[in-house]
């Protein structure tokens, strides 16, 4: 998979990277300072490296939680992301990864530890709140587990704190770690969902919807929490029958009644990554199409915006109840003038 | 278009025989040599040589998205005399700065780290080439493209077995004589892979005709350039007739067509063009 690692100096004897390093024995292993200076260098290509990306193993230094913008919750107010690796298995069309950032080799963080700590220090300032803390923001939270172990070493963690709420943001079915661990009520495996046709032209080495609908299928019977995520909605002309279908499709899988919540999230990308990404894919008939700018970020035009989120809004909520119903909040979810 | 920088004429020579490169005749500060696509350039020997000549060959044509070789030879802490190796990493000896080639496809050879040296190594103390002029070239060519084109080949010369000072000017030809193949498959791929960039950037379709046929401000040109490109993405089968277009007389009633052209697109992203 990685014909080439490249690995900082300091993590070079951290058992992890050792166990990630034994998994690529063939592996060509390239010491570095700091990650930055092969990730975070101008004049390089993310699509060209997206053919063959390298692996990348660096210690997160600084602040390793992030507050979650505001109303993109799921049912408290104190939200935190973090990310344990950079980049994505997947090559998604929509992803504002490529355009955020100049390199698409993938970057694990190995200190765990760091990142376990870093979240506990938040759940005791706490106190009483409910903070919940969401991963899968800059990788899927699943797809590359094979290799970074990442669940499975986060699940005693989980365990070990049920004031707190942990989401896993996903588009993999490798969901091998949940189905051998009892399931947690803090721990909510999310899937990302899109439309099956239009899935297969954007969603690149991502497993088909059916295969995601089984992983939900097989976890919610084990009684995982289980989230879907129609994020980001993609529009097209006929997207009322392509949402409807998915729609239908999911709850014939699926208890609405064991989910533990449903979000919906338009697509919208700030301007300078639309525009990286546009110069790195310009054939590319999502980024051409329907588009608008406002306060910095480019989304779909104000009425085709509201237009899908009522539509989709109005067919979900004849499937689920408006309890564990979470539209994302958008700037373009304006009436038009 | 591909550039290879070689540092002596002697490791030149068999690759401008197998690339069946001429001579440019041009009173330049380099030997030069070229064919179609492909240029070749001798800088001599060290980094400022091959920074020089580097920047010298681009101003004579630039061409961002150009790839860009550096081939020659190295001594080599462990490998085997003979050993071709793509570089993976580049050391500045003096310094300790360090770039890193994008390697973004599978190698045909070995790679390695190479430490660029003010002089010939003869201790060799590090599993690594031993050259002089890649942390001279390979910044310098990576202003000028991106890190996924930019590369350099060393073929072992010598090493702990096989000292430099019995090295001569048929040894060395020889020695990167082995491997042309490997140098002519990393030039079609990488040229390729510049081609295909190029392509990215080219300007859309139509873009060169309108601008000659109406005149544009400076801002209508890139509002142009958007909206064909656009047109290009979502309809790239369907041309414009002469009769929508006879009766536009300005830059402005272009904009205006094309937006209501777009406009009236209907959007199937699951089949190859739209309706």
């Amino acid at each position: 998979m990685f014909d080439f690692i490249y690995i900082e100096e300091a993590v070079l004897q951290y058992a992890r990277t050792r166990e990630i390093l034994a998994r690529f024995p063939n592996a060509t292993h390239i010491p570095c300072q700091r990650y930055g200076e092969v990730f975070n260098r101008k004049a390089q290509d993310f699509r060209l490296q997206k053919q063959k990306p390298a692996l990348i193993l660096a210690r997160k230094h600084g602040n390793l939680l992030l507050e979650a913008p505001p109303g993109y919750g799921i049912g408290s107010q104190r939200n935190f992301y973090f990310s344990h690796m950079l980049n994505c298995l997947y090559d998604c069309r929509y992803c504002f990864l490529q355009g955020m950032y100049r390199s698409a080799h993938m970057v694990v963080f190995v200190n765990f530890e760091d990142f376990q700590d870093a979240l506990a220090k938040e759940i005791v300032q706490a106190n009483d709140d409910t903070p919940y803390f969401f991963t899968g923001y800059d990788c899927d939270s699943l797809a590359l587990e094979s290799i970074t172990n990442f669940v499975a070493s986060f699940m005693d963690f989980f365990a070990a704190h049920p004031q707190a709420f942990f989401e896993l943001r996903t588009k993999s079915v490798n969901i091998k770690p949940l189905l051998h661990h009892p399931p947690l009520p803090n721990c909510i495996a999310a899937f990302s969902m899109t439309p099956s046709d239009i899935a297969k032209v954007l969603e690149v080495g991502v497993p088909p919807v059916d295969s995601r609908l089984d992983a939900m299928a097989k976890l919610q019977t084990l009684g995982w929490p289980v989230g879907l995520r129609f994020d980001p909605l993609i529009y097209q002309s006929n997207y009322r029958d392509h949402y409807r279908a998915l729609f239908a499709a999911v709850f014939a899988r699926l208890d609405p009644d064991q989910l533990h919540s449903v979000s919906l999230g338009q697509f919208r990308l700030p301007r300078q990554i639309y525009k990286t990404m546009y110069q790195l894919m310009p054939d590319e008939k999502l980024l051409a199409y329907g588009l608008d700018e406002k306060a910095g970020m480019v989304s779909y035009k104000s009425d085709l915006a509201l237009e899908m989120h009522t539509f989709c809004s109005e067919e979900l909520l004849r499937y689920i109840s408006p309890q564990i119903f979470f539209p994302c909040p958008s700037t373009t979810l304006e009436s038009p003038s | 278009m591909l550039n290879l920088i070689v540092a002596t004429q002697t490791e030149a020579r068999p690759l401008i025989a197998h690339f069946h490169l001429q001579a440019a005749n041009l009173g330049s500060a380099f030997p030069l040599y070229h064919k179609d696509d492909l240029r070749l350039i001798i800088s001599g020997i060290g980094k400022i040589a091959a920074a020089a000549a580097t920047a010298y060959l681009f101003g004579l044509a630039p061409e961002n998205l150009a790839a860009w070789l550096n081939v020659g030879i190295a001594g080599h802490g462990q490998a085997e005399i003979g050993q071709a190796l793509l570089i993976h990493k580049i050391v500045e000896h003096s310094s300790g700065r360090t770039h890193y080639p994008a390697i973004a496809f599978a190698p045909a050879c070995p790679t390695t780290t190479a430490i660029t040296v003010e002089r010939p190594e003869e201790e060799y103390p590090e599993p690594c080439a031993y050259e002089m002029e890649a942390c001279g070239f390979w910044p310098t060519a990576n202003l000028f493209s991106t890190a996924e084109l930019v590369h350099c080949l060393k073929i072992v010369s010598d090493n702990k077995e096989n000292s430099i000072k019995t090295l001569n000017k048929q040894r060395v030809e020889a020695l990167i004589a082995q491997h042309l193949d490997l140098v002519e498959n990393l030039v079609q791929l990488l040229s390729a892979t510049a081609a295909q960039l190029a392509q990215r950037r080219h300007p859309p379709l139509h873009f060169d005709h309108f601008l000659k046929r109406w005149h544009f401000t400076a801002t209508q040109r890139h509002q142009l350039q958007r909206l064909l490109a656009h047109w290009q993405a979502l309809s790239p089968e369907r041309s414009f007739t002469e009769d929508q277009l006879k009766d536009l007389h300005t830059g402005r009633d272009i904009l205006s067509f094309l937006r209501h052209q777009l406009a009236d697109l209907s959007l199937d992203l699951c089949s190859t063009s739209s309706i």
